[in-house]
């Protein structure tokens, strides 16, 4: 039996030399390997710049705000739903531990809050929606590619569309396509700077359908962005509450 | 009994010479039948199995290991359940996990928006 021992040290070092060799004929640093090609080198489409992977926090029930992270009190309370009885959706812009600060569907435009990590869950959105007022386009990206551009109508000069960054509150179905708003309308954080009530409601800006597609591509609205109704429909599809939408 | 020392040595020759025969007979009777004759290659092949050695060294049981082998990879889906390889996705890693965006379904309504 004495003979077996070296018989197996010399089958175990032939095993470990193949082993070794083959491990090593797959590196990526092997001289002679051959390099797999680059990928083409892809631009990206002027303007598409729009934020990506957004963070939005839905609440559940009744969401309290406070002006400063760590306040014993807070300076607002929002229902768990809209008026309009949209879940609460808000767009998250800043992460500070447990405190995100929100941007507020109050006035005036720009207002923002903190609200406790805690008491909203937390969802990423893709989705985004940019207007440019001097081209009266609206744009739809989602993961920062256009899906969907279109023609649209904004605010006169005497109640211009106002500019900045909201998102979506509301997505709203008026069960007729023939309705001033067209079969959807999208209800956005933002109001107008000129009209501090409009139809019974307090100036907010919406993206909404219409009964009068020749004024698409005209300054003729109090404020709203209006789009074809089979546009406003498929936005409709796409778009989450709490996605954002830069206007300027 | 008076021998002559001739004789007595004749007597002693006798005895020695039937035991020189006597005993390989004896231990021909002793010696059980064995069938088949004993080679070389019984010698070189013993037929007794003996106890398996350990595998001690790398490269001893390469043919029977008794060591744990290589687990198997995830190449199926369930395959990891209790111990995945696979990458866990997006708010994996033991942080909360991050459901996709639903597209929310429009609420019936009478919007007041600044048409």
């Amino acid at each position: 039996m004495t003979t077996r021992t070296p018989v197996r040290i010399a089958l175990a070092a032939v095993t470990l030399t193949l082993a070794l060799a083959a491990c090593a004929g797959g590196t990526p640093d092997t001289p002679d390997a051959a390099p797999e090609p680059a990928p083409p080198a892809t631009p990206a489409p002027a303007g598409e710049t729009a934020e990506q992977d957004a963070l939005v926090a839905r609440a559940a029930t009744d969401l309290a705000v406070f002006a400063q992270p760590g306040d014993a009190a807070p300076s607002l309370t929002l229902p768990a739903t809209t008026g309009f009885g949209s879940a609460r959706a808000l767009l998250v812009d800043t992460v500070d531990g447990d405190w995100l600060r929100v941007l507020l569907p109050t006035r005036p435009n720009g207002s923002t809050g903190w609200i406790r990590r805690g008491d909203v869950e937390l969802r990423r959105v893709d989705q985004a929606i940019e207007i440019d007022l001097a081209a009266r386009t609206l744009r739809l990206l989602v993961d920062g590619r256009v899906v969907v551009s279109t023609p649209v109508a904004i605010g006169t000069p005497d109640n211009p569309t106002p500019t900045g960054r909201f998102y979506v509150v509301d997505k709203l179905a008026t069960g007729d396509p023939d309705d001033t708003y067209g079969p959807i309308a999208f209800g956005l954080s933002g109001h107008s700077v000129e009209l501090s009530d409009f139809a019974g409601g307090d100036g907010q800006i919406g993206v909404h359908g219409t009964n009068d597609p020749a004024s698409i591509g005209q300054a003729v609205s109090h404020g709203c962005i209006r789009v074809a109704n089979d546009v406003i429909t498929q936005l409709a599809d796409l778009v989450p509450l709490g996605a954002p939408v830069v206007i300027g | 009994m008076n021998l002559t020392s001739g004789t007595r040595m004749l007597l002693v020759a006798l005895t020695l010479a039937g035991s020189v025969l006597v005993a390989p007979a004896m231990a021909l009777a002793e010696t059980p039948a064995n069938d088949e004759p004993i080679g070389p290659d019984d010698l070189a092949n013993p037929t007794e199995n003996p106890e398996p050695e350990p595998c001690d060294e790398p490269g001893d049981c390469l043919a029977n290991p008794t060591e744990n082998p290589e687990p198997e990879p995830c190449d199926e889906p369930g395959d990891c359940l209790a111990n995945p390889t696979e990458d866990p996705g997006p708010g994996g890693e033991g942080g909360n996990p991050e459901p996709p965006a639903d597209v929310d379904e429009p609420v019936l309504a009478n919007p007041t928006f600044t048409g």
